[in-house]
């Protein structure tokens, strides 16, 4: 990691009641896209509640944007934006409206908030509909209201709770877009989500939670298999097969995939000469990876 | 040779002041005035609050209007004293805090506003002061309002020197009872509403548990149990009035029942305190 | 009715021309398909006729014009016939004071059914362990199950589950389509209606894709992408000397366009196959190193994209 870390969470626990959330959680999160991953009730909305200071930690030190959140809550705060799961839109309010307030609330000026709320509604497409209540938009548009309120007051992090959920596969589409600009915006994120394959097209950080431990926290890069490869091929792999390892490489297949080996060489040029001799024509190929749900389901219980 | 340019519109990042706590605190306190006033939101919600301010006030204009016209001003026979005033805008004061408490708690709690609350700089008992201020000064200002128009109107008539120095006191004094008004019902209405799901609901609530005690603690009074007197919660604001005035517009029950007035204002406060130690622990789940 | 990838030859589910409209506005506009055992999954933009469609096929609104039959039978004459056809809803109309057990069996006795289907629905979904504890206290991946129960009691031959997946998370998921998968194997007609496209691409045996009211697509993901002839194939081949690479794809006749950009070529292409049997042998030509060679859009995702900006 080169530069300073976003979060950086030392023996973090917590619990509500008799049930430990949080079980003695030690990790640096990197500036960036960070994914959130984890079972139903393995802490993660519980770990962002805490990052916020909403929830207070039993054990451990939690530090954001390089600030204590025990000691320096309020300062934590106004630079932190949160994309709550649930509904949390006034209806009898319209986006404008909401948006200026929401900015005024981080602390921006009259004048600032109202230049911001404009800008951000723009950005996030509702530029049309900014003066209608917002009890008449549908799931999209709040959605990307509760975005818009989550990055008006221009924090340095934002947290993101499920932020697809319920979004047709278009405003999904437009969402994951909005997310991945944020980068550009100078604004990290950190995207608490069930659906891996978003967290796998938006994230190059991977943080996943189960138990309230921490599985595994790294890149994504760190899923793909280094020096295998898989392929899939047109019709019968059966003679691709067969020259691979004549060539000396060492094959495996699962389903319609075939993985490769190869000790002490390169096996894409492996793959390419069996493919060119054969005439087999491919289909895809790629370095060998592993999608973050393999690996959930390999490490869940 | 022709010229152009193109402008970037990428994002702008804020670069100018921040104002941190006290920023959003005061943004917090002018959407409270905002919500108990109706302003910016759809036409009905305006209407209650102004039609009830202006009731309030109409009175004191009228009978400053007929001072006025009339050119002359005796105290005696003015048929609206600032005491009494209290007696009309008191009970106007009850609904409209009734009302006002549940508009300014339940909605963010319901709609899960709270959620955009606890991603900026604010505390929840920020949030609960800022959320009672905003009540206070339209409550406080719409009780004190009409007494200031009425000593104006009476200070013009009666040669505005000497009737302000000889009578200045009732400005302060009608202000402080003002505040007695609201500490002894703006506590309990944000209790109730801090509790509840449904505005209509708390209100009901409210105006029912303070008419209610006034009715049976009357009889209890009477039939010799004196200490009920205490639980008249809608009397201890009207007797205190009338002991800082100097004035008695009403047979108050705590009164009948052998109380000092001190008694009265130590039961506002104690309520008052004991509500909003409530207020803060209810509120702090809700976070 | 005509055989195409719309209809199925052991239908269990007949839609036939049906139209649905609310005053001035057409919800379903002269729809024909057909559903049979296996899974398949129902996709649509919000508002685009989807929900409306899978009331019309439960019995619970009535066509405005044509007909749905279950098993031959219109629900709507034949109210017998609802015992067949079961929907799981998206909210949660579950009583969270119930334990599942309980649950299960208030469900059967509002339908009449026998009390014996209780257990058989419980040990269809999974949920012996857990039956008797209350639903207040649920995962939200349990609830769906539960409500999966409830649904079964009636032994129905037609199960509708509107946006089963949501809120559960790749366990629970994992565990929820495996159900799913062995009603279908015991031969009922289950039919999805999901927006998490990725997992209906692993669980459906076929698709329909409703637009604006409209049966957009209909069969399996890849024939559907190949029947979208005016859209040409992109590909994405990661691969050293990307211009010697380009300029000899571009002398063929096989793409249609060619981007380089930095080691990646982004090429068009009609036809993937010759495609995929030019690229190794021209890798070779030129020595160059092959690292990638991957279609961008034959998931359901990209076919879902171009049916909904198609019109």
């Amino acid at each position: 990691m080169d530069s300073l870390p976003v979060v950086a969470i030392n023996g973090l626990r917590f619990a509500y009641g008799d049930i430990v959330a949080i079980d003695g959680i030690s990790t640096d999160v990197p500036t960036g896209r960070i994914g959130l991953v984890g079972a139903n009730g393995a802490g993660k909305t519980t770990l962002l509640k805490i990052l916020l200071g909403v929830l207070p930690a039993a054990a451990g030190s939690v530090e954001v944007l390089g600030m204590n959140v025990a000691t320096r809550q309020l300062d934590v705060r106004s630079k932190v934006g949160w994309m709550p799961e649930g509904d949390c839109l006034p209806p009898d309010q319209t986006a404008a409206d909401f948006l200026i307030y929401a900015a005024e609330l981080g602390g921006l000026p009259t004048r600032a908030a109202r230049q911001r709320a404009s800008d951000v509604l723009g950005l996030v497409g509702l530029h049309e509909e900014r003066f209608r209540y917002m009890g008449e938009f549908s799931t999209g548009m709040k959605q990307r209201a509760k975005l818009a309120q989550a990055i008006v007051h221009d924090p340095a992090l934002v947290l993101l709770d499920e932020p697809t959920a319920g979004l047709d596969p278009e405003g999904r589409e437009e969402m994951l877009d909005l997310i991945v600009r944020l980068e550009g915006f100078g604004i990290n994120a950190i995207i608490s989500s069930h659906v891996l394959t978003d967290i796998e097209r938006t994230c190059d950080w991977v943080v996943m939670l189960d138990g309230g431990h921490v599985l595994r926290s790294g890149p994504m890069t760190d899923l793909s298999t280094p020096g295998e490869l898989e392929m899939e091929v047109v019709g019968d792999p059966g003679p691709v097969v067969e020259a691979l390892r004549r060539l000396g490489g060492v094959v495996e297949s699962g389903g319609a995939a075939v993985y490769l080996k190869l000790e002490g060489g390169d096996p894409f040029m492996l793959a390419r000469d069996a493919l060119a001799e054969t005439g087999v024509a491919v289909r895809r190929l790629g370095a060998r990876r592993t999608t973050l749900e393999d690996v959930f389901m390999g490490e869940a219980p | 040779m022709a010229e152009g340019v193109v402008f970037d519109l990428g994002y702008r990042p804020h670069e100018g002041p921040r104002l941190g706590r006290s920023g959003a605190r005061w943004a917090l306190y002018r959407d409270g005035l905002r919500r108990v006033l109706g302003l910016r939101r759809r036409m009905r919600r305006k209407v209650f609050p102004l039609v009830l301010m202006a009731v309030a006030v109409m009175p004191a204009l009228f009978f400053v209007g007929i001072s006025v016209v009339l050119r002359e001003f005796d105290a005696a026979a003015t048929f609206f004293g600032h005491a009494q005033y209290f007696e009309l805008t008191g009970i106007m004061a009850l609904v409209f805090v009734a009302l006002a408490a549940g508009e300014l708690l339940i909605p963010d709690r319901v709609n899960g506003t709270l959620a955009v609350y606890a991603s900026r700089p604010l505390t929840t008992i920020d949030y609960l002061l800022m959320r009672t201020a905003s009540l206070a000064t339209v409550v406080i200002g719409f009780l004190w309002l009409p007494h200031l128009v009425l000593f104006l109107g009476r200070a013009w008539v009666s040669g505005f020197g000497s009737y302000v120095a000889d009578n200045w006191p009732t400005l302060w004094k009608t202000l402080l009872a003002s505040g007695v008004y609201f500490l002894a019902y703006a506590p309990l209405a944000l209790l109730i509403a801090a509790t509840s799901k449904r505005g209509a609901l708390a209100a009901v609530l409210f105006l029912g548990v303070m008419l209610i005690s006034g009715g049976a603690t009357a009889a209890l009074v009477d039939s010799g149990f004196k200490s009920f007197g205490l639980l008249a919660l809608n009397q201890h604001p009207g007797y205190v009035k009338d002991w800082i005035l100097g004035s008695h517009a009403h047979d108050w029950i705590p009164q009948q029942a052998g109380f000092e007035p001190i008694v009265s204002l130590v039961v506002i406060l104690t309520l008052g305190a004991l509500c909003g130690l409530l207020v803060i622990a209810r509120q702090k789940k809700a976070a | 009715m005509t055989s195409s990838p719309a209809t199925v030859r052991d239908a269990t589910v007949e839609v036939t021309a049906v139209s649905k409209w609310f005053g001035q506005k057409v919800a379903v506009s002269d729809l024909s398909c057909s559903f049979g055992p296996g899974i398949t999954g129902l996709l649509g933009p919000n508002g685009a006729g989807k929900t409306t469609l899978l009331r019309m096929v439960c019995g619970l609104l009535r066509p405005s014009d044509g007909s749905v039959t279950i098993l031959g039978v219109d629900p709507r004459r034949q109210p017998s016939v609802y015992a067949k056809a079961a929907l799981v809803p998206e909210e949660d109309a579950v009583y969270p004071a119930l334990t599942a057990r309980q649950f299960v069996r208030y469900a059967t006795d509002l339908s009449g059914a026998p009390r014996s289907r209780v257990d058989e629905a419980i040990t269809a979904v999974d949920l012996q362990a857990a039956a008797d504890r209350p639903i207040a206290g649920f995962s939200k991946g349990m609830r769906q199950r539960a409500k999966v129960a409830a649904a079964l009691v009636t032994g129905p031959d037609v199960l509708i589950l509107d946006e089963p997946l949501n809120g559960t998370d790749p366990v629970q998921r994992a565990h929820l389509i495996d159900i799913f998968r062995r009603l279908a194997d015991e031969g009922k007609t289950v039919i999805v209606s999901s927006h998490v496209l990725a997992e209906v691409e692993r669980m459906a045996d076929r698709v329909l894709a409703v637009v604006d009211g409209r049966l957009a697509a209909a069969g399996d993901v890849g024939a559907i992408r190949h029947a979208m002839a005016d859209i040409p194939y992109r590909v994405r081949i990661e691969v050293g000397d990307t211009r010697r690479m380009a300029a000899l794809l571009l002398e063929t006749d096989v793409v249609s366009s060619v981007a380089v950009s930095g080691s990646t070529l982004h090429v068009e292409t009609s036809d993937l196959a010759d495609l995929g049997r030019l690229v190794p042998r021209m890798a070779k030509q030129v020595d160059a190193r092959l690292t990638a060679f991957e279609p961008e859009d034959e998931s359901l995702e990209s076919v879902f994209r171009y049916l909904v900006h198609r019109r």
